[in-house]
């Protein structure tokens, strides 16, 4: 998953800033993105080098979960009135990285708690019960995708995803599961 | 920048034309909000803001629009300058730079986010340098300036831009249609750390 040649800044903000030829695309047509396939199946291949991940895959193929692949760089999301996955990526991408691996889980994952009884809590609940419940949402998100992270790594090598979380958030976090299971596989 | 929240029946009417024709319900009106706010550079189109608080994090797209047709701000920047055409870009010497910010802003690079650096206050890794790191960057460091070239028929602002962990000198061509590129960098400092910029 890693780029080997170091790209120089310039060019890549040039080739991203550059003008194209054509009409500006019909509102109700510019949303999906052109590379959307290859950077689901990208992402799903990865999925599936992990048990978890593994799960996470029968689980969309079990529900026919509807995943939309659109040209945005904001979060993505599993809208849950419409049961649709919605995973977003900037328009230039065309393949799937680590933190595209990492949203995915998410989204899957959160059309999964709504399943289980663990909807987004209502907005209207007194504060603390609020954040209490979003909290809860969002470390069983991390523990999945930290669970499909360690697999990549301690089965395949690969350490991108553990290093996109460190990135994302708390390294010290990271490493403190991470030593949690070394401990419990010795 | 300064959003104004849409009223019910203009938020119901907004979510329908920008869903209307596709096979997407990214949008409930019982649980998403519209908001507009207006851009100096623009003289009939608005940057509106749709969100959806039903998911978790809340799902957010941003449009610009003239109240009847609405564009997908999707990251590119060909759909600006598209857009630009449409809406009758107004660039002077006051407005460029909000252009600027609004441009970087809305472009989407997939090697990672670009920030015009205004303030060195907005770098949150200056607290871990060392005094001498930090000197050289307090020493080194420009604020924005902005020129109008009659001979490019382009604005240049001179800026430091932070991208793919490197903090850069720059000089920006911003033409008249909004057309922006890259004339010339220099490395101002390499940071290998991670959370870099104050947002």
């Amino acid at each position: 998953m890693n780029d080997d040649i170091q790209k120089s800044p310039i060019d890549v903000l040039n080739k991203a800033f550059a003008p194209k030829q054509g009409e500006l695309v019909d509102p109700k047509k510019g949303y999906d993105h052109p590379r959307g396939e290859d950077i689901l199946q990208g992402a799903k291949r990865i999925l599936g080098y992990s048990a978890t991940g593994q799960e996470l895959l029968t689980y969309i193929d079990e529900k026919d979960l509807t995943i939309k692949v659109l040209k945005d760089d904001k979060d993505s999301a599993y809208i849950s009135a419409a049961k649709l996955a919605v995973l977003t990526c900037p328009a230039s991408q065309n393949k799937a990285y680590p933190s595209t691996v990492l949203d995915l889980i998410r989204i899957i994952r959160e059309a999964q708690q709504e399943e289980l009884g663990y909807p987004r809590p209502s907005p209207h609940l007194p504060d603390d019960e609020y954040l209490e419940k979003i909290h809860e949402k969002q470390e069983d998100i991390f523990v999945k995708q930290f669970k499909v992270a360690y697999d990549l790594w301690k089965n395949m090598d690969i350490v991108d995803l553990l290093n996109q979380m460190k990135k994302d958030g708390d390294e010290q976090y990271i490493n403190n599961y991470v030593n949690h299971m070394e401990t419990i596989s010795e | 920048m300064n959003w104004h929240r849409l009223d019910r029946e203009k938020t119901i009417e907004i979510i329908n034309t920008v869903q209307n024709g596709t096979d997407l319900s990214l949008f409930n009106p019982k649980t998403s909000e519209v908001k507009c706010a207006s851009l100096p550079f623009y003289r009939n189109f608005l940057q509106y803001r749709l969100t959806n608080y039903a998911s978790l994090p809340c799902f957010t797209f941003d449009y610009l629009g003239n109240g009847e047709k609405f564009y997908h701000l999707n990251g590119e920047a060909d759909t600006i300058y598209k857009i630009n055409e449409q809406a009758h870009l107004n660039l002077n010497i006051k407005t460029v730079m909000p252009y600027l910010r609004f441009f970087l802003d809305n472009v989407s690079i997939d090697d990672g986010e670009v920030y015009l650096v205004e303030n060195t206050d907005d770098l949150s890794f200056i607290d871990s340098m060392g005094p001498d790191q930090k000197k050289h960057l307090e020493d080194h460091f420009e604020a924005p300036a902005i020129s109008y070239e009659p001979t490019l028929s382009a604005f240049i602002v001179k800026c430091t831009l932070y991208f793919m962990g490197i903090l850069m000198h720059t000089s920006i061509r911003i033409d008249n249609n909004g057309v922006v590129s890259i004339l010339d960098q220099t490395m101002l400092m390499q940071s290998h750390l991670h959370s870099e910029i104050r947002q």
